[in-house]
């Protein structure tokens, strides 16, 4: 087995370094373990408005993520600890076992009575403790999963609790479930337990690899101008309507929207704030543009 | 000559994916082995390469629609 560190915990240049090695990483055994700070990483396909609250999200300093495999929105922190592996493809569809079991095998050698179960997720005591997802591209997949170690649950939960009501969409819609961590099995602070799963995983032969000067700044590259922008996070969504009803300032108001790629394309309002609707038709889902036009109501459109 | 894309299946078990994105626009040509679109199932997306050369007609679903494995999902000319 190959390994690869990336010490960074910068959400958009961690997705993007995983991306470089399953499309440009000759080796074809790898294994990548990773840390954000707090992000919420929405499935490539989903809607992010909708599974997490963009204002909440904003307010905790809490970055909004889109990763390049299928399933629902996780919480991340550097409490828990993203591992990726990168092989060649031996089935057309979900390959979950081949990938799980060891990564569960580990776990159990470092005292956490962990369980590979359902599809794809590891559990302790019937508390998921681990999800996780593929992709499956040029002869390749890429399989990554999460471990929660000593996740902030509270947020956890707060951020990435499912679909929010608001929203009529297409795309994936997440499901939430009971979650654990798992750091009281194994006692040990969150960078050794890292370097201990690595250990475990990788094993005597596993072979440290580094990407090269021109590897890095492809990295960096693909950080700032797909991860990190707003078309790639939000502007692939799906179409999708939006209706809400709440109190503002002692009124009963309901607001509904209908919005393609991110961008809204028709509006109604309350007769009071009509004058807003031409201004919200082309206008994209921004905070910092939701602000300049509707003033402090703009948290409602989200 | 016409002939069609389907909704592949996966895995034996598969009853129905997701189209999630269209990788070629109609009116554009692709090869043989190239990735035309992508499938998600069981937090899986899978890019599905041609079988063979030819250019995209008309597509039957929209993204993010949910197809049965084996129906149709576009025309392809050839």
């Amino acid at each position: 087995m190959y390994y690869y560190v990336n010490q960074s915990d910068d959400p958009y240049y961690n997705q993007a370094f995983e991306e470089y090695l399953f499309e440009h990483a000759p080796e074809d055994d790898i294994l990548l373990l990773w840390r954000n700070r707090p992000a919420v990483v929405c499935g490539c396909y989903q809607n992010p408005f909708a599974e997490v609250s963009v204002p909440a999200a904003q307010k905790a300093g809490v970055a909004i993520v889109r990763r390049p495999t299928g399933g629902g929105a996780v919480y991340h922190d550097r409490g828990n600890v993203n591992y990726t592996r990168i092989a060649p493809k031996q089935s057309d569809g979900a390959d979950y076992g081949r990938f799980i079991r060891p990564v569960a095998a580990a776990l159990n050698r470092l005292g956490i009575p962990a369980e590979f179960t359902r599809t794809c997720d590891i559990s302790v005591d019937g508390r998921k403790v681990s999800g996780s997802a593929q992709k499956i591209a040029g002869g390749r997949v890429l399989h990554h999963g999460t471990l929660l170690y000593d996740t902030d649950l509270t947020a956890l939960r707060a951020l990435a609790n499912g679909r929010q009501a608001h929203y009529e969409t297409k795309g994936i819609a997440s499901v939430p479930w009971p979650v654990d961590n798992m750091k009281r099995y194994a006692r040990m602070d969150t960078e050794a337990f890292t370097q201990a799963l690595l250990a475990e995983l990788a094993g005597p032969d596993g072979v440290r690899c580094a990407l090269s000067a021109g590897g890095l700044s492809e990295v960096r590259r693909l950080a700032e101008e797909k991860y990190r922008s707003w078309d790639w996070t939000f502007g692939k969504t799906p179409a999708f309507s939006f209706r809400r009803e709440f109190t503002w300032q002692g009124r009963e108001l309901q607001i509904a929207y209908e919005a393609k790629k991110g961008v809204i394309t028709a509006a109604k309002l309350p007769e009071n704030l009509a004058y807003m609707e031409r201004a919200l038709v082309g206008l994209a889902l921004r905070p910092e543009l939701l602000q300049a036009v509707c003033g402090a109501l703009w948290e409602y459109f989200l | 000559m016409k002939n069609e894309l389907t909704m592949p299946r996966l895995r034996p078990e598969m009853e129905k994916g997701v189209l999630c994105a269209w990788l070629k626009e109609p009116g554009q040509a692709f090869k043989k082995g190239e990735p035309i679109f992508e499938v998600e199932t069981e937090k899986v997306v899978s890019q599905i390469e041609a079988e063979q050369d030819g250019v995209m007609g008309r597509q039957l679903f929209e993204e993010g629609d949910e197809v049965a494995a084996g129906a149709p999902v576009a025309e392809i000319e050839e």
